[in-house]
């Protein structure tokens, strides 16, 4: 039987106080890219090399003025990689308190995008 | 998930605070203040990321120590962590590489740099139990050393168990990776000998390149064109110096776009020689070379030449097609793999499910990596989960949007024509098709026998290939390292499959309905027999001068062909390399 210690209640606290932090992703909205022009893309290619640590970066095909998603191209495979597992690292676009966010889909890491113009999802 | 993470760390420290409370009750409710502010600060922190903080970032890592002097030291079966070694170089470069990425090295030495890959190999390699651990501190090479790192057994034909253990420059490796297109003239060229008297034929030309350019009423160059001369020197019998073969291998292997060469050749079937100019171009090998579908009294059936899975334009490609040849109402689908040597597995499960369709792929799984015993749940070179990899029934984002739905024919089989060129992702196609009980049905040569991959790794300006992993289908069969081959191949050692036997026939061009591999599919199609003869007494290749024994001039390169295609043990030097250019 677990006995109710003033550190429980301490941590309950805690618990209680992290719960409105946490309410802060509520104002995460889906969001597309505002313009797809070459400054823009340029600053979207930035926040996503510094989000994979590489310097090249090649996008998939799409509109990103009306995806809610990007897709970054892995590098492509050698002539010797005949079983290739790599696959495109896909980001999901949102603003969070108004920021323009990447949220990478395969490890839910954040990666916020300054200077990216972003508005909220259509629909 | 941050708020998880709370709930958890609050179960945590209930059920173990017996203890705790020892401990708190004697330094009073200051030090539960004290804890309880450090505890928010962490927990906080990075429970909500600050609602716009870069929160995947991870700080920067410290300075690595200095090199120590007297450098590691082996034990036998002791290793260290791979990450320890990583990047300590006895030659340092600086810069970056022509992606753009800084050069990770640091200064160290060539003792290092070996302690790495037994390391590596010890923490990735499939059989690092089959390894003989060996005290790198004996060697002064590393590739020396690298070479020692693998299993030397055999499987039960005799082969090598690891015939896929390779080295080559990270330069020479960012650079090919990144030309996706390389000075050539179109044509794939199978070199039957390369010494006197040579047989230089041509196995298929790209479309729209030089090669397939017409002239005089027909194309430059066909499916079984013999070359008898370039720049006027004697191909077949010629060459006698190693000026004259370095001229032929020049032009066979053109370096610059425009660069022009005069060429004899004669076609299959032709009595007369033709002359013919190339002038090369910057060549991209398309995925899909060509595709038709073919009219039939059993209805009809779609060919494809799909000649390759790794340009990403690959996933595009092969989904057009497919949605082509349904829109034409096929019933039946012969692949021809003979020239494919793999690519993106991704792709190829994509395949098998536009073949298949979803009734008989959905949740089930394409290929399962198996990793060696320690690896566990995980994927030890990425340190990811090792999830299955499905039958993606939508795009990638390679070529396709992203979540495109695929188009699919909904077949209970699919015919695959094979030759021992056919590889790796297209026996993962082949072995993926089976693992959900679709008919594969295999025409031709037996299959080259790759179930494994790897990651390429780098490390000081080599870049590594060791295998570490083999792919085995919704079955959990992944055991074909002696390839596939149709049910009455006389190979003892493939794993078999339903088909037939049929020997590559250079004198019709891919695709026409009397080439014997496609010629054979279609008569088993109809009847589920196989040709009577085998046709490979009735075509050129058999026709063709063998090597010869008595060779009186040098040998030519291979063009034409790759490293993986010419030399299963790529350990050995390497000769050139281009497809299809």
């Amino acid at each position: 039987m677990i006995r109710r210690t003033p550190f429980s209640y301490m941590f309950a606290s805690l618990f209680l106080f992290a719960l409105p932090a946490c309410q802060t992703h509520a104002d995460i909205t889906p969001a597309t890219l505002t313009t797809a022009d070459a400054a823009n893309i340029s600053i979207l290619k930035a926040a996503l090399g510094d989000a994979l640590g590489r310097a090249n970066i090649e996008i998939a095909a799409a509109d990103l003025t009306t995806a809610t998603h990007v897709s970054v191209l892995p590098p492509p495979p050698g002539e010797f990689e005949t079983h290739s597992v790599a696959m495109p690292v896909a980001f999901d676009i949102v603003l969070d308190d108004g920021v323009c966010t990447l949220v990478r889909r395969d490890t839910g890491e954040r990666h916020a995008a300054p200077g990216l113009a972003c508005r909220p999802a259509k629909g | 998930m941050a708020c998880l993470t709370l709930n958890a760390l609050q179960f945590t420290m209930e059920a173990s605070q017996s203890e705790e409370t020892v401990h708190m009750r004697k330094d009073g409710v200051l030090s539960y203040l004290k804890i309880w502010l450090a505890a928010s600060a962490v927990a906080l922190a990075p429970a909500c990321g600050g609602g716009g903080g870069s929160g995947g970032a991870s700080p920067p890592p410290p300075p690595p120590p200095p090199p120590a002097a007297a450098g590691p030291t082996w034990t036998q079966g002791v290793y260290a962590s791979a990450s320890i070694f990583a990047d300590k170089c006895q030659v340092v470069r600086t810069g970056v590489d022509i992606e753009g990425n800084a050069f990770p090295d640091q200064a160290g030495s060539l003792l290092q740099e070996m302690f790495w890959l037994r390391s590596w190999t010890h923490e990735t390699y499939l059989w690092p139990d089959e390894v003989t651990d060996r005290n790198p501190s004996t060697y002064t090479d590393r590739i020396a050393y690298f070479d020692t790192q693998k299993t030397f057994t055999t499987t039960a034909s005799g082969e090598n168990k690891d015939d896929f253990h390779f080295n080559q420059t990270t330069e020479e490796y960012l650079e090919q990776r990144n030309s996706t297109a390389l000075p050539g003239y179109g044509a794939a060229f199978a070199v039957f000998s390369s010494t006197p008297p040579r047989d230089i034929r041509i196995r298929y030309t790209e479309p729209g390149s030089p090669a397939s350019e017409s002239s005089l009423g027909q194309p430059k160059l066909v499916r079984g064109s013999r070359i008898l001369q370039i720049d006027g020197i004697d191909v077949v019998n010629g060459a006698g110096t190693q000026t004259e073969v370095d001229q032929l291998n020049r032009a066979l292997s053109p370096q610059t776009v425009g660069e022009q060469h005069d060429f004899v050749v004669r076609d299959p079937g032709s009595s007369t020689d033709r002359a013919i100019s190339l002038a090369a171009a910057n060549i991209a090998p398309k995925p899909v070379n060509r595709f038709s579908t073919i009219d039939t009294s059993a209805g009809k059936v779609g060919y494809v030449l799909f000649n390759t899975f790794s340009p990403f334009a690959s996933e595009k490609d092969i989904a057009d097609t497919i949605t082509s040849l349904k829109a034409s109402g096929i019933n039946d689908l012969v692949l021809d793999l003979r020239y494919n040597g793999g690519g993106l597995l991704a792709v190829s499960s994509q395949l098998g499910y536009m073949v298949a369709g979803p009734a008989r792929t959905q949740n089930r799984t394409f290929e399962q990596l198996r990793f060696n015993a320690a690896a566990g749940s995980r994927n030890p070179v990425t340190g990811a989960f090792n999830d299955p990899i499905p039958f993606y029934s939508t795009g990638l984002g390679f070529s396709l949007t992203d979540g495109q739905p695929l188009p699919r024919l909904d077949l209970p089989r699919v015919y695959i024509l094979t030759t021992a060129r056919t590889c790796s992702a297209s026996e993962a196609l082949v072995n993926g098709l089976r693992g959900v009980d679709v008919d594969a049905v295999l025409i031709g040569d037996t299959t080259c026998g790759k179930p494994f991959g790897f990651y390429p790794a780098s490390n000081c300006g080599e870049t590594y290939y060791s295998i570490q992993f083999q792919g085995v289908n919704d079955k959990g069969f992944g055991d074909y390292t002696d390839g596939f081959a149709p049910q009455n191949s006389s190979n003892a050692f493939a794993v078999k499959a339903p088909g037939c036997t049929v020997a590559d026939d250079f004198s019709r061009e891919l695709g026409d309905t009397s080439e014997a591999l496609l010629a054979a599919a279609l008569q088993h199609r109809l009847d589920g027999t196989c040709p009577a003869v085998p046709v490979s007494s009735q075509s050129p290749q058999s026709m063709s001068v063998s090597k010869a024994t008595t060779a009186d001039g040098p040998p030519l390169e291979l063009p034409g062909q790759s490293l993986s295609e010419t030399n299963r043990d790529m350990s050995m030097p390497r000769t050139k390399w281009s497809t299809g250019r």
